[in-house]
């Protein structure tokens, strides 16, 4: 019914012909190179019988194709769409992802992240938020590395830091390399990163900690929000046992790295230290401790990490991190099937170093992943990522300021900028938390800001639509190639007539005559752009 | 009072036939929740205005007795308020700073009241002098939730998402204005079955440019499932925005508000009052309240801004009958003067509420500062500041005991006779 009224409501309204009722008019028909005369609908049928006649991008094999690529990157643009074909589909792609992660900085894949870092050093020097927000930009957009980044991610908003906390750029760097690095690997390899990374130990005050005075912070919220989770059955007194056997860890200076090229050319970075994990057993309390029901001797910085491991290997801890897996990647409300499939692998293989990489494949493999497509709302992070993807904004110019600037500028804008939730719960995987007016009014605003706005900031003026278009397509490219490449990849493959026919009306608005030549104006483009990722379609994935 | 239009009902079906969850709650329950009474008395409206960064109210409400204002010189030297002080009538205790012209005379027509030591901690934590925590974040966090200090969240809901929920007669795919927030990052609205508007600035926002880019999309009926509840935000958020920017030229602009952030919030505010009879909450907040130096210049400008403008809405809606509004902040500050001319995070503070159905005056307690001893830096508290919530939403908002010990998470409130006289 609302569809018969929509298609008789664009006849009547624009007076044109739509013969085959399909929401599109013949004359657009005409100029997509559509048959008229036949229904061009989203594809209908099962994966393996698709209906012939569907518009493009739409079969149910696209469709999970998109679904991976916007689960598992940060969205799909001209180059994922490439390497997803190139694999030949989504699943293979994934397999790829998992198996060959980037393991060391030195493997040279990771140029633009490494020149952005040095560059950020050189010109913002320490204390500058809007210089880690351009670090943090830069593998989502950039790295061929999709689900290691996205991953990377999750692990450091897990163990969530706040950079204002400690003010120490390279804190926050380092852990998020860290985390980067590993982001497949054994989990209890992360949580020993975190607990001996200065930017935790400084945020969650273990850094002074001692013995007389022990502090609980970190103690409280390794088990709280990183393992066990809130209702994992540890008492009062484990959190006091725990914050005693952490006593002692702290920072020091790292005269080593001040040592090195980068920071001794920073811009008055010689007054904030560079910082390193220290153990000072003087701090350290000595008695006997009783954690989680096991009794800790004395055995100096070791008993952090015989602990550390008990809180890794506990099947809470393993329920607790997969079912945030499963509400960050499957939905926010994920069945217990699912989650305890993951918990299964989570336990089975957790003396393996790609023991998280294991949980993935079991979580991609469910049921629920592969069936339930569009169910979860990107957060702010996601969503912006995404805009500057699809238009493939790039961190690598620099001259004077360098879009991703730009970019960082509207992540605080809009409420999610990196290193800076002052909670050490991180930002929620389920949107209910933060989905309301204010999240869609920014995130319009940002549209605005990025692709209309008529004072043109640096970021409006430093990329061209249009060249990007002549630079997939050649010279020639059609309204055709344009429309059928954005409605697909911005609606992971839901799109029906009408919306084609309403993008044609954005992309050519005075030119519905079949036969004049197509002219490709920025204006236009930038229109179509704006109302696609304004879409709730869009904010969805 | 409500507006009924076809399109709406259509898309209720529609969407009820589809088992949607919207803002968290199945539409089921909220259908079934429809018979709960309405309890609000019809037109009252409350306001809340949270003065974020902790309002050092010592140098709002000075102590005026002789000894006591001596001790006051003493623990502020250099940044104490010493001249231009404002009587308050038949009020021996407490002059106002010379800033506050606009509340005195409020005070003088009795439509004003205050506690003058507020804060968040219950009677048992009181006697066994716990102190609450000093930390903005955690603070705001409890207030929004009507929380005490150090008690376990484990499922969080705002206490004005609490009252909105508690409304049977609301449906949440109505374009009513029930609500308005002007701290959108603010959680009192989180967790209501009711979309609440919630924008930081709405006259600076280009609200035209945003909503063309999908205008023609919400008219757009065709959707699949699964975008609806990211569709179903913005929905609600252009129903209601197309509503704000539709507010007729009659309803007077009027021109006494400061053109502050604070000023034109408040005139924003009394435009959606004269304009929308549905909307009963509306929380406002001012920043800068953080005075750690320089207090005495930042105060001065603060408290003319803060004053300007609730003069100006007290008068622009004739001395508030049916209006409440509530001003809070999440903590007082040091007693002491710190080194740099500033005062840091303390416990209680001064709250007050202006309203037509205020019995004005000082409704709390206060401890002497010539009882304080050595050493000690806090204010101590002497009103609950659930009583003060409890007893407007009781003695204005009408709402039943239980319910609002609800809104409480169970917590029991003390309704305050002198300064909403039940009748």
């Amino acid at each position: 019914m609302p569809l018969m009224l929509g298609s008789f409501m664009l006849t009547s309204v624009y007076g044109f012909t739509d013969s085959d009722k399909d929401g599109i008019s013949d004359n657009v028909e005409y100029r997509l190179g559509l048959d008229p005369f036949k229904k061009n609908l989203p594809a209908q049928g099962t994966k393996e019988n698709p209906s012939p006649e569907c518009l493009p991008g739409t079969t149910m094999v696209d469709r999970y194709n998109f679904h991976v690529m916007n689960r598992l990157s940060f969205g799909p643009n001209a180059k994922l769409l490439r390497e997803i074909e190139y694999h030949n589909g989504g699943d293979s792609w994934l397999i790829d992802q998992l198996e060959y992660p980037q393991v060391s900085k030195n493997d040279n894949i990771d140029t633009a992240q490494q020149k952005l870092n040095d560059f950020i050093f050189l010109s913002n020097g320490f204390g500058n938020s809007s210089a880690l927000q351009t670090f943090a930009t830069v593998r989502p957009l950039h790295s061929e590395h999709q689900l290691q980044v996205v991953m990377g991610r999750f692990w450091e908003n897990h163990f969530n830091t706040e950079f204002k906390k400690h003010k120490n750029i390279n804190s926050e760097m380092l852990e998020s390399d860290a985390f980067y690095l590993n982001a497949f690997g054994n989990f209890e390899d992360l949580l020993n990163i975190s607990a001996k990374s200065p930017a935790m130990l400084q945020y969650l005050d273990g850094f002074k900690s001692t013995k007389m005075k022990p502090n609980e912070n970190y103690a409280r919220e390794v088990m709280e929000l990183h393992t066990l989770g809130i209702n994992g059955g540890y008492i009062a007194q484990d959190i006091v046992a725990l914050s005693k056997i952490f006593t002692g860890w702290s920072i020091q200076r790292d005269q080593d790295a001040e040592k090195c090229y980068r920071y001794r050319n920073i811009k008055g970075g010689d007054g904030i230290p560079l910082k390193k994990f220290v153990f000072y057993n003087k701090r350290h309390d000595k008695n006997n401790k009783i954690f989680l029901g096991k009794i800790i001797t004395n055995k100096g910085q070791k008993e952090g990490k015989i602990a550390l491991r008990m809180l890794a290997r506990h099947s809470k801890t393993a329920t607790f991190i997969c079912q945030k897996l499963a509400k960050f990647f499957v939905s926010d409300k994920p069945t217990k099937d699912t989650i305890n499939q993951c918990r299964k692998t989570f336990i089975d293989k957790r003396d393996e170093s790609d023991q998280i990489a294991q949980v993935l494949k079991t979580l991609f493999r469910t049921d629920e992943f592969r069936h339930t497509y569009r169910n979860k709302i990107k957060d702010t992070q996601e969503y912006i990522l995404s805009v500057a993807r699809l238009l493939e904004l790039n961190a690598t110019k620099y001259r004077g300021k360098n879009q991703l600037q730009y970019l960082g500028r509207e992540l605080f804008r809009t409420g999610q900028s990196f290193f800076d939730k002052p909670e050490p719960t991180g930002y929620a995987e389920a949107s209910s938390f933060w989905n309301n007016t204010s999240v869609a009014m920014k995130r319009l605003q940002f549209v605005n800001h990025i692709l209309l706005k008529k004072r043109k900031s640096a970021l409006t003026r430093s990329y061209s639509l249009r060249n990007f278009f002549k630079r997939e397509y050649g010279n020639e490219v059609t309204e055709r190639d344009i429309i059928f490449y954005l409605l697909p990849i911005t609606t992971g493959g839901y799109y029906t007539g009408e919306d084609v026919q309403r993008a044609y009306t954005l992309l050519n608005p005075s030119n519905e005559d079949r036969l004049k030549p197509f002219r490709l104006k920025e204006k236009n483009l930038r229109n179509l752009v704006s109302w696609l990722v304004s879409r709730a379609e869009f904010n969805v994935q | 009072m409500k507006k009924t239009n076809m399109n709406r009902r259509e898309f209720n079906t529609l969407a009820t036939s589809l088992g949607l969850l919207t803002f968290g709650a199945p539409l089921k329950s909220i259908l079934a929740n429809e018979n709960i009474e309405n309890a609000s008395i019809e037109g009252k409206k409350l306001i809340i205005l949270s003065l974020h960064g902790g309002c050092d109210t010592l140098n709002a409400f000075i102590p005026k007795q002789d000894n006591e204002y001596k001790k006051y010189k003493e623990y502020r030297s250099n940044i104490a308020i010493r001249e231009n002080m404002l009587a308050l009538k038949n009020n021996d205790n407490f002059v106002l700073h010379g800033k506050l012209e606009g509340l005195q005379s409020i005070y003088t027509e009795g439509d004003l009241a205050f506690f003058p030591a507020t804060h968040c901690l219950n009677k048992d934590q009181i006697s066994r002098n716990v102190k609450a925590n000093r930390s903005h974040f955690y603070q705001l966090d409890l207030f929004e939730r009507a929380g005490t200090t150090g008690d376990d969240v484990t499922e969080y809901t705002g206490w004005l998402a609490k009252y909105l929920n508690s409304k049977g007669d609301i449906h949440p795919q109505d374009n009513d204005i029930n609500a308005f927030d002007f701290y959108a990052e603010g959680r009192v609205f989180e967790g209501s079955r009711i979309p609440v508007l919630g924008l930081d600035n709405p006259g600076k926002i280009e609200i035209a440019k945003v909503k063309n880019l999908i205008e023609d999309e919400l008219n757009h009926k065709v959707r699949h499932q699964q975008d609806l509840a990211f569709s179903t935000t913005q929905n609600a958020l252009f129903k209601r925005l197309a509503r704000l920017t539709n507010i007729p030229k009659e309803v007077e602009e009027n021109d006494s508000y400061p053109k502050t952030t604070l000023g034109l919030q408040f005139k924003q505010t009394s435009k959606m009052l004269k304009q929308f009879e549905e909307l009963e909450v509306v929380q406002l907040v001012m920043g800068g309240w953080d005075t750690h130096a320089n207090q005495k210049n930042t105060q001065d400008k603060l408290f003319e801004d803060l004053d300007k403008s609730l003069k100006a809405f007290y008068d622009d809606n004739s001395g508030l009958d049916n209006v409440m509004v509530v001003v809070q902040t999440e903590f007082g500050r040091t007693l002491q003067v710190n080194g740099t001319n500033g005062t840091d995070h303390g416990q209680a503070s001064a709250w007050f509420v202006i309203g037509g159905s205020v019995n004005g005056g000082q409704r709390g307690e206060w401890k002497s500062l010539t009882e304080y001893e050595e050493g000690d830096r806090y204010i101590e508290q002497k009103t609950d500041y659930r009583d003060i919530l409890g007893t407007i939403l009781e003695g204005h908002m009408g709402m039943s005991k239980n319910k609002v010990r609800n809104l409480f998470n169970g917590y029991k409130y003390t309704y305050n006779e002198d300064f909403i006289p039940s009748s």
